[in-house]
């Protein structure tokens, strides 16, 4: 066997093996349907076990942008501390608010304006509105952990977490029908087997960031 | 900002002097403060804490508008802006016209006020006309916590009928004319008042609607009623500006009953009795799905006023609209209005007493570039008073298929054919067919600016 093949051979077992150990959390529907898009946080029950590593992703500036009348994207997570620019893509005016308590704003963003940057100081949940597109909405989760993600088509979400621990298991959406759209569950990580979680509620229907009338040039009438 | 301070001062001044004319006609007057505390309101109070306390917020200036060339070729008769019975705008020997020059003027400031005026351009032959359609102060505040909304309009309106005059202007982008139903809105619907409107966004409150209750209360409309009595049921896309007289058909009464007392021309946007009008709407909107809008709407008019040839016209109506998108490219669109007018002689003899209703059903494609749309409609008029030489009877059905072209995002070519059939017995007084046909083929360049 040449020297090579030793190390692809070697490579790829590590790869399969770390992604083995990866901690895996499904969450289904009452239909045992998965469900795309859900974001999931995980919180350290006690805090000694708390982990306050920021990657140099999560320091960044996070962008979200007004791009054809919506909010691109619609759900957006970012750590404590995090500031987000606020920049409008489109070539007419756009009125963004917030009146959620952990964090109110209101500005309006003209056409080709220096985008706003707005720091994000609490944890909480702060959803966006434009006053003068109302089927516009946007959605920022404020979180206080390195672990969080979006579970991907198959209702799945990965964490590499090496040091065992318990956490609460977060799951969080605009559109989920609980208290705070949030539902918990704890586990200790990392998890032996993949860890499958029922939502307690259906979820809402998300809605369109879309107009009825799909024409430039309205005035309001 | 100077210059632009007193663009928008003249552009103030001129709309409450042109009312001054009017009104400083030689009339008794009972009562004028009812009649002008809005005006008041606007121009003594709201605007110049605006112009003082507004520019020191950042302020925004836009000037929008829209430019339709329309090429016609038609083979109805005599247009209704020249006093004729033609259902269209235009004469059968009208080939090119500039049909619309719209300018949207708009300040907004950051304290959730703007100012709008929208000026109007028209030179199209039959009636070229320039003046001030719209002007007012709008207020639209954040919505609370609980979702609420408050919003107001004061100042020069249209009232919130139409589901199809969405565009520039008060254009219609679907197509080149407007319904029957909504031409008539056009031609004699705009009030001096105040527009409340409260909304309750349903993304506040973990719901899928959007609810909405207006009320507006108006002045200067009394006439309103007038044109569609003697002229019926029009389709158009010519919208009256505030200070224009409208030509009234020659009909045998004006001769010999007290209607000889009617000027010859309507002013339609004037108050007569110092009584406030009415408008109620309610509407349910589901986000990117739809909406129900639905209004009545009084003017209150005390029917046996005529002041300098004119009369008040009681006018009400109830009016109902449903906009859909059945699929991603298509729409639906239905309106119906029904109501009644009334004017009487000062001893209280009825004049006029018509019951009228128009509706209309509208599908509209889109395959961006390309937008087919189709909208079919039906109306009526019963005449309901004893007048003998003024008969306002009328039944008809139009049909109208437009297809517009997206050249570039600013430029839309238009090709569209309009059909009216209508039985109308006051043709005969001008020696034309009772029953009558009119086709009209149009061709239309919008440039949006």
């Amino acid at each position: 066997m040449k020297l090579s093949h030793l190390i692809v051979f070697f490579l790829s077992f590590y790869l399969i093996s770390t992604a083995i150990s990866a901690s895996e959390i499904q969450i289904v529907d009452g239909n045992d349907s998965p469900i795309e898009g859900l974001v999931i946080f995980l919180t350290p029950i006690t805090s000694a076990g708390s982990d306050s590593k920021i990657s140099p992703a999560q320091k960044s500036i996070i962008e979200i942008a007004q791009l054809n009348k919506k909010f691109k994207p619609y759900i957006k997570v970012i750590r404590k501390g995090q500031t987000v620019k606020f920049i409008n893509k489109d070539d007419i005016s756009h009125h963004i608010y917030s009146l959620s308590n952990s964090k109110k704003f209101a500005f309006k963003l003209k056409a080709e304006q220096m985008p706003e940057l707005v720091k994000f100081d609490k944890t909480g949940a702060v959803s966006m509105g434009c006053n003068i597109h109302d089927w516009m909405s946007g959605h920022l989760l404020i979180v206080d952990t390195p672990y969080y993600t979006f579970t991907n088509s198959t209702g799945i979400a990965q964490f590499n977490i090496e040091k065992s621990n318990e956490y609460w298991i977060n799951i969080w959406h605009p559109q989920l029908n609980s208290d705070n759209h949030l539902q918990r569950a704890r586990a200790v990580f990392p998890l032996n087997q993949r860890k499958k979680i029922k939502l307690d509620k259906p979820m809402l229907e998300i809605p369109d960031q879309e107009q009825i009338d799909d024409f430039d040039f309205l005035d309001g009438y | 900002m100077i210059d632009k301070k007193s663009v928008f001062l003249k552009v103030v001044s001129k709309l409450t002097d042109d009312k001054k004319t009017k009104s400083d006609q030689p009339i008794i007057h009972k009562c004028r403060v009812i009649k002008t505390i809005l005006i008041k309101l606007l121009t003594s109070a709201i605007l110049p804490y605006l112009l003082f306390h507004g520019f020191s917020h950042a302020t925004e200036y836009k000037i929008n508008g829209i430019l339709d060339l329309r090429a016609v070729s038609n083979d109805g008769i005599n247009s209704y802006l020249e006093g004729g019975h033609g259902k269209y705008r235009f004469n059968e020997t009208d080939q090119l016209s500039l049909s619309h020059l719209g300018v949207d003027f708009k300040i907004d400031w950051e304290n959730n006020y703007s100012f709008h005026a929208v000026a109007n351009g028209y030179s199209d032959r039959t009636n070229d006309g320039i003046g001030i359609s719209e002007a007012y102060l709008q207020y639209k505040g954040l919505p609370f916590g609980s979702g609420l909304r408050y919003q107001y309009r004061v100042g020069m309106l249209y009232p919130r009928v139409s589901m199809e005059n969405i565009g520039r202007a008060w254009s219609s982008p679907y197509s080149l004319s407007y319904s029957t139903l909504n031409g008539w809105i056009g031609e004699e619907f705009r009030y001096l008042g105040f527009e409340n409107r409260l909304v309750r966004l349903g993304k506040l409150n973990q719901s899928a609607y959007d609810f909405e209750l207006g009320i507006a209360l108006m002045t200067h409309n009394d006439p309103a009623g007038a044109m569609l009595a003697w002229h019926g049921w029009v389709m158009t896309s010519r919208q009256s500006l505030w200070n224009e007289s409208l030509i009234i058909p020659d009909f045998p009464a004006r001769e010999n009953t007290l209607l000889r007392n009617q000027a010859a021309e309507s002013e339609p946007f004037l108050e007569l009795d110092d009584r406030i009008g009415y408008h109620v709407t309610g509407e349910v909107k589901k986000t990117g799905k739809g909406n129900l809008f639905l209004g009545k709407y009084d003017n209150q008019a005390d029917p046996k006023v005529v002041k300098n040839g004119q009369w008040g016209w009681r006018t009400a109506f109830d009016h109902i609209g449903i906009k859909m998108k059945i699929s991603k490219r298509l729409q639906f669109i239905g309106q119906f209005l029904k109501g009644h007018t009334l004017m009487q002689s000062p001893a209280g003899q009825d004049l006029v007493k018509n019951d009228y209703q128009s509706g209309f059903v509208m599908l509209s494609y889109n395959m961006a570039p390309h937008r087919f749309t189709t909208r079919l409609e039906e109306f009526s008029i019963t005449d309901n008073d004893n007048i003998i030489g003024d008969n306002n009877q009328e039944y008809g059905k139009a049909a109208t298929f437009s297809y517009a072209y997206r050249i570039q995002r600013e430029w839309v070519l238009h090709l569209e054919n309009n059909w009216i059939q209508s039985h109308r017995y006051a043709r005969h007084y001008h020696h034309l067919p009772v029953e009558l046909i009119e086709r009209q083929w149009q061709v239309g360049v919008r440039y949006y600016f």
